[in-house]
């Protein structure tokens, strides 16, 4: 005996998801029809293969091949968020905004990366840290050389102090590091997807 | 909200809910394909296309809900079976759980008056 045909509707049917499916692995693809072809075969059992309009009715109860193999296929990979001009601005206010407008600068970076949606609240917060403890720690320092007796830093004609130069070294490296965390972490969570 | 977007999460949440309504009917022992799909088909608005389940049922074996065996058929060639695993039971007892939470948790706010 010869392999068992079914109703040349079916066999046109099967066809058509076997051509549909052929983005698939073989052995997912021999499976899918296979499986098709068994349902097709007991939906029509006992019915009379001239009685067109069932065999239709059971192919179309069946559904489309592409949306069945849509389903085999799986979801499909989630499109990696673009990296927003709002975020990239965000950075650079909170890199380099200080020196241009200081304080004014970092607090507008500092409430666009607040307001954004690609960090979380944590990263925020482990991001936003050294821009806050920074001026903190610059103004300590300050007050400390300042306060030192003989102050050999300060050469009194109006030039920059040892206290001065050091506080603006913490401020910018704490805008930079702030920057740089958030940086990676937009890199990290971008494929993530929405 | 457009009515577009509450037929698109229904699509989701039925996706979502199909499978394990497949080991539901898998309960009570093991069914055979055709079987399996038509009674799911049956159910009004549970699936739209009756071969997009078989897929799903290939998933459900891969994951180790489900088990699948031949047997002879009395009338045409032997049959696929299919049958809950442990681990297919678990799931369906933890979902059942948490399905009727979900659905109670929605359902009350869903209810819930209008201000007027």
């Amino acid at each position: 005996m010869i392999a068992m045909q079914s109703h040349p509707l079916v066999e046109d049917y099967l066809g058509r998801l076997e051509a549909a499916a052929a983005g698939l692995p073989a052995d997912r693809r021999a499976e899918l029809v296979a499986d098709i072809r068994e349902h097709l075969d007991d939906a029509l059992r006992g019915v009379d293969p001239g009685d067109e309009v069932a065999v239709r009715n059971a192919i179309e109860r069946v559904g489309a091949p592409e949306e069945i193999v849509e389903e085999a296929a799986g979801p499909r990979p989630a499109q990696p968020t673009p990296h927003g001009r709002f975020e990239i601005l965000a950075l650079a206010m909170i890199a380099v905004g200080g020196l241009l407008l200081p304080v004014l600068g970092w607090l507008v970076g500092a409430v666009m990366v607040a307001t954004s949606r690609v960090w979380t609240g944590a990263e925020k917060l482990r991001g936003l840290a050294p821009l806050l403890v920074g001026p903190i720690v610059g103004a300590i320092v300050v007050i400390a050389i300042s306060a030192a007796p003989a102050g050999s830093g300060h050469d009194g004609a109006g030039g920059l102090g040892t206290a001065e130069i050091a506080a603006i070294v913490i401020w910018v490296a704490s805008g930079l590091a702030s920057a740089g965390y958030l940086a990676a972490r937009m890199r990290a969570s971008g494929p993530r997807g929405g | 909200m457009e009515p577009g977007e509450a037929r698109n999460a229904l699509s989701q949440l039925r996706r979502g809910a199909l499978e394990f309504c497949v080991l539901a009917l898998l309960r009570n022992g093991e069914r055979y394909g055709f079987e399996l799909v038509r009674t799911l088909s049956d159910v009004d608005g549970m699936v739209t296309s009756e071969g997009t389940i078989y897929p799903l049922l290939t998933r459900l074996r891969k994951e180790e809900l489900v088990t699948t065996f031949w047997r002879e058929s009395e009338s045409g060639p032997p049959r696929r079976y299919y049958r809950l695993t442990d681990a297919g039971d678990r799931a369906l007892t933890d979902f059942t759980t948490e399905w009727a939470r979900f659905r109670d948790a929605v359902d009350s706010l869903l209810a819930a008056r209008r201000r007027s």
